[in-house]
């Protein structure tokens, strides 16, 4: 609700309660300061934490699920779902990296576009399902996601395509830093800036979030509600296949079976940063910074040296807890909203 | 000049069913057109169709003597017309700016004008007399800043049309005095009004025009002046005009419960009645004057702070509704759809969903044959016209689902019957029959309380009626001495607006 997602309501709102309180109606700013805490945390058990190649590797693994992410919280923020990410960046991944294989001497251009054009197809396929046969997203995308996952294992056909027959300029992508950054730390950051901007400012976003808060409302509002749906989920299918390539250029390796667990990773990181699972609210802001705190937990659990068999019960631990905790502050907001219209009306 | 929207013969099937057959209208600008018709009678299809929701399957629709074809909602706002729905049709989750400029929000070089849509949105609000902050989210507002926020978004399309599917069934009475002003300003503007309604008095008292549908079909047109509330009425319902309100007096017997000193709810206070075995009480009073909140306090739902309840001379503190119902008190609540049924069940499962333990046999099995016994013998009761106990209730017309209900909290055998609205959103015909169905009740002993935002028709039906102001009584008044204006006096009358709100714990 409160968030840089749903506009400039946020400024006008922070009337009530103390200077913490009104800057953790602000979801992101909430999301910032957990993250600071539990940054500081694993730096106190394990100063490495703040070394410069260990934050390289938590960024990086950051940005790939956020990505992802991106497009997943768009979903949801239309309450849709789409759980065939994973599916969709393996198949990203795999395409490209055997075209690659095929002409080595291809510019890496055309191999993201390829990435991102198998992805635009494989997310037209869960648009025809969802927006054009009105079949229920949760259940469309859970067909699609063995639909896809089962054809690219089929066509690999158990084959891993390795660094040894893909050129290097491909492994280079995710070793070119700008400022200190890597190439692909800034495309995460400049898809966050870019959609952030989208949802925000134009109507293609906004009426997202307002067939996401009220879908029958924005049939009735003449918002063309099956073809934003549509768009959402091709731009998802875009994202994983340009994430599949980003995959290959990170990893050197790539098959049929990377990323089984990505739906859940970015639905996790979507629901952590504060978008509603029911649709209408939330921003890609948030859910970028969910991927960040996932990265840093999963990092600091390994750091310190706890079983990785923890990390899963942590985060578990991690998605319970800010989910309970959105829902007092919401209902909290709920109230005193409530009751400042009482006394407006009352005066 | 041509009429600024006219439909000629317009039809319309869903399947084998005709829901609207060579229907006409024309609406005149600066002129209100009331449209009236029972449940079912088409006037919702009718104003989809204006919506460009539905599309007719014959017949046109012209506007300024043009035919013109509407493909979607957008088709519609282009061509002028604002439809507000009968359950708005809002955003919840964005703020009062977006929700009225939602999909057509101004925009300056690609991107939304935040700045522009803020200011306009206050301009349009302004105009309306309605004061609001323009970032809020609409979930955090009312059922009537709400329907402001619907005419705002019909003012922002310039509409030269504005239909409103039965704008005031929600809203309390002094509500719908302010909806009524301000859709006084857009007629005399020049907009031509379509207002479709339940309520008699509302087509009589501020419409020009009426047209009265019955069955998809067209009755009558003719201006307002023609017409008198017997007319209407029997326009409406055809030859089977009953009685309005057939109460048979009942024999009045002992108090059944008696309630001293309730206080609760956030803001009633000192409440004090009784209700005698056989007699039907009325509760009056606007929306939040704190009708319901005694009913949920006897109910269980809510806690009073102080007071006693007493049923048989024995003091009690319904701690649940588990508890009222072990007590004999039944509630039948307002909202049908989400408190009282469950839509996609049979009526025999809706029926038996309260004594279900009692239905219980060995090792937990329904005994089957008691529970279609009593699910068919309380149908009949209840006048269900259906094909059976077996019919899913949610297919039912609105009427029939109330009846449903009303054989639901029957069939654990209350002493006390409360029912809030019990009529609310039921066209006449079945109006009257469960207003009969209640009266017969009575005569059968039962207890009742009864709450209502019609006047009349708790004059035609209770024995006494108390008014509800502010979270107290304001008035009791008995059969023989019933006032209409008295009642809604006491319970609209607040001599200054300070004093008039109830004082809300915190």
């Amino acid at each position: 609700m409160t968030g840089i997602g749903s506009g400039p309501g946020r400024l006008a709102r922070s009337r009530q309660g103390g200077v913490l309180a009104r800057l953790l109606r602000v979801r992101e700013l909430a999301l910032i300061f957990a993250l600071a805490i539990i940054c500081a945390a694993v730096t106190l058990r394990e100063p490495r934490f703040l070394e410069s190649a260990n934050l390289e590797q938590v960024a990086l693994s950051a940005t790939l699920v956020c990505i992802v992410a991106l497009g997943q919280a768009l979903i949801i923020i239309a309450r849709q779902i789409d759980l065939s990410v994973g599916a969709m960046v393996a198949t990203g991944a795999f395409v490209s990296a055997d075209w690659l294989s095929v002409h080595p001497h291809a510019s890496i251009l055309w191999v993201a576009l390829i990435g991102c054009v198998v992805g635009g197809l494989l997310g037209a396929g869960n648009a025809l399902l969802v927006a054009g046969l009105r079949i229920p997203a949760i259940v469309a995308t859970l067909g699609t996601l063995a639909i896809y996952r089962g054809g690219i294992i089929a066509l690999a056909g158990g084959r891993q395509i390795s660094a040894t027959v893909l050129p290097d300029s491909y492994g280079h992508i995710a070793e070119i830093h700008i400022l200190g950054l890597s190439l692909l730390v800034w495309l995460a950051i400049g898809l966050t800036c870019a959609l952030g901007w989208m949802a925000r400012f134009t109507r293609f976003g906004r009426n997202l979030y307002a067939l996401g808060s009220n879908p029958e409302g924005a049939r009735f509002a003449g918002i063309a509600v099956r073809r934003h749906i549509a768009g959402v989920f091709i731009l998802s299918g875009v994202l994983c296949g340009l994430v599949g390539v980003l995959w290959g250029a990170r990893f050197g390796t790539v098959d049929a079976v990377i990323a089984p667990d990505l739906q859940l990773q970015t639905i996790s990181s979507a629901v952590v940063g504060g978008v509603s699972i029911f649709g209408g609210s939330g921003s890609v802001f948030g859910a970028a910074l969910g991927s960040i705190i996932f990265a840093v937990l999963q990092n600091g659990v390994q750091l310190i040296g706890v079983s990785q068999f923890w990390l899963q019960a942590i985060i578990g631990a991690a998605i319970l807890g800010t989910v309970i905790f959105y829902s007092r502050l919401a209902r909290r907001a709920e109230r005193s909203e409530r009751r400042s219209r009482l006394a407006r009306s009352r005066s | 000049m041509p009429p600024v929207v006219e439909l000629h013969g317009v039809t319309k099937r869903f399947g084998a069913i005709e829901v609207l057959g060579g229907v006409d209208l024309t609406l005149d600008a600066g002129r209100v057109h009331a449209l009236a018709g029972e449940n079912g009678a088409g006037k919702s299809t009718l104003v989809k169709m204006l919506g460009g929701i539905h599309q007719p399957d014959a017949g046109q629709i012209l506007k300024d003597g043009v035919p013109i074809k509407m493909l979607g909602a957008a088709d519609s706002q282009r061509q002028g017309i604002a439809v507000v729905h009968q359950h708005p049709a809002l955003f919840p989750d964005l703020s009062v700016a977006e929700n009225v400029f939602i999909g057509r929000q101004p925009r300056r070089m690609g991107r939304i004008d935040w700045p522009g849509m803020i200011s306009r949105a206050n301009e349009l609000l302004l105009r309306l007399g309605v004061a609001l902050d323009v970032l809020t989210p609409v979930k955090a507002l009312g059922v009537a800043e709400r329907q402001a926020i619907e005419i705002a978004r019909a003012l922002s399309i310039n509409a030269r049309v504005l239909v409103l599917d039965e704008p005031t069934s929600a809203l309390s009475r002094r509500e719908v005095d302010r909806l009524f002003e301000l859709v006084g300003r857009l007629k005399v503007e020049g907009v031509a009004i379509l207002f479709i309604t339940h309520f008699i008095d509302e087509i009589l008292g501020f419409s020009d025009d009426v047209t009265v549908l019955r069955s998809g079909r067209h009755v009558i047109t003719a201006p307002v002046e023609e017409f008198t509330p017997e007319l209407i009425v029997r326009a409406m319902i055809g030859t089977r005009l009953e009685a309005f309100f057939p109460k048979q007096q009942a024999k009045i017997g002992a108090p059944v419960i008696g309630v001293r000193g309730l206080s609760g709810a956030g803001f009633v206070e000192d409440v004090n009645f009784e209700v005698c075995a056989g007699e039907i009480l009325g509760f009056f009073g606007l929306v939040g004057a704190g009708r319901s909140e005694v009913a949920s306090m006897l109910f269980g739902i809510v806690r009073p702070d102080e007071g006693e309840i007493e049923i048989a001379g024995a003091s009690v503190r319904p701690h649940s509704p588990r508890d009222a119902m072990r007590l004999g008190i039944s509630l039948v609540p307002e909202d049908r759809h989400n408190q009282g049924l469950v839509l996609p069940f049979t009526n025999r499962a809706n029926e038996t969903l309260p004594v279900l333990r009692r239905l219980c046999g060995h090792f937990g099995l329904m005994r089957r044959d008691e529970e279609k016994k009593i699910a068919t013998d309380y149908s009949a009761r209840m006048r269900v016209v259906a094909t059976g106990i077996e019919q899913v209730t949610g297919t039912l017309s609105g009427g029939n689902q109330q009846k449903v209900l009303l054989a639901k909290w029957l069939i654990p055998g209350p002493r006390l019957l409360i029912l809030d609205q019990p009529t609310r959103g039921i066209d006449v015909g079945a109006k009257s029959e469960i207003h009969r169905v209640i009266s017969q009740l009575a005569t059968e002993g039962l207890s009742i309380i009864m709450i209502s935002d019609d006047a009349e028709e708790l004059m035609g039906m209770a024995d006494r009626i108390l008014v509800f102001r502010n979270g107290r009584i304001a008035m009791e008044s008995r059969r023989g001495a019933f006032d209409r204006e008295a009642l809604l006096l006491a319970a609209a009358h607040a001599p200054r607006s300070s004093d008039a709100q109830p004082p809300r714990a915190a």
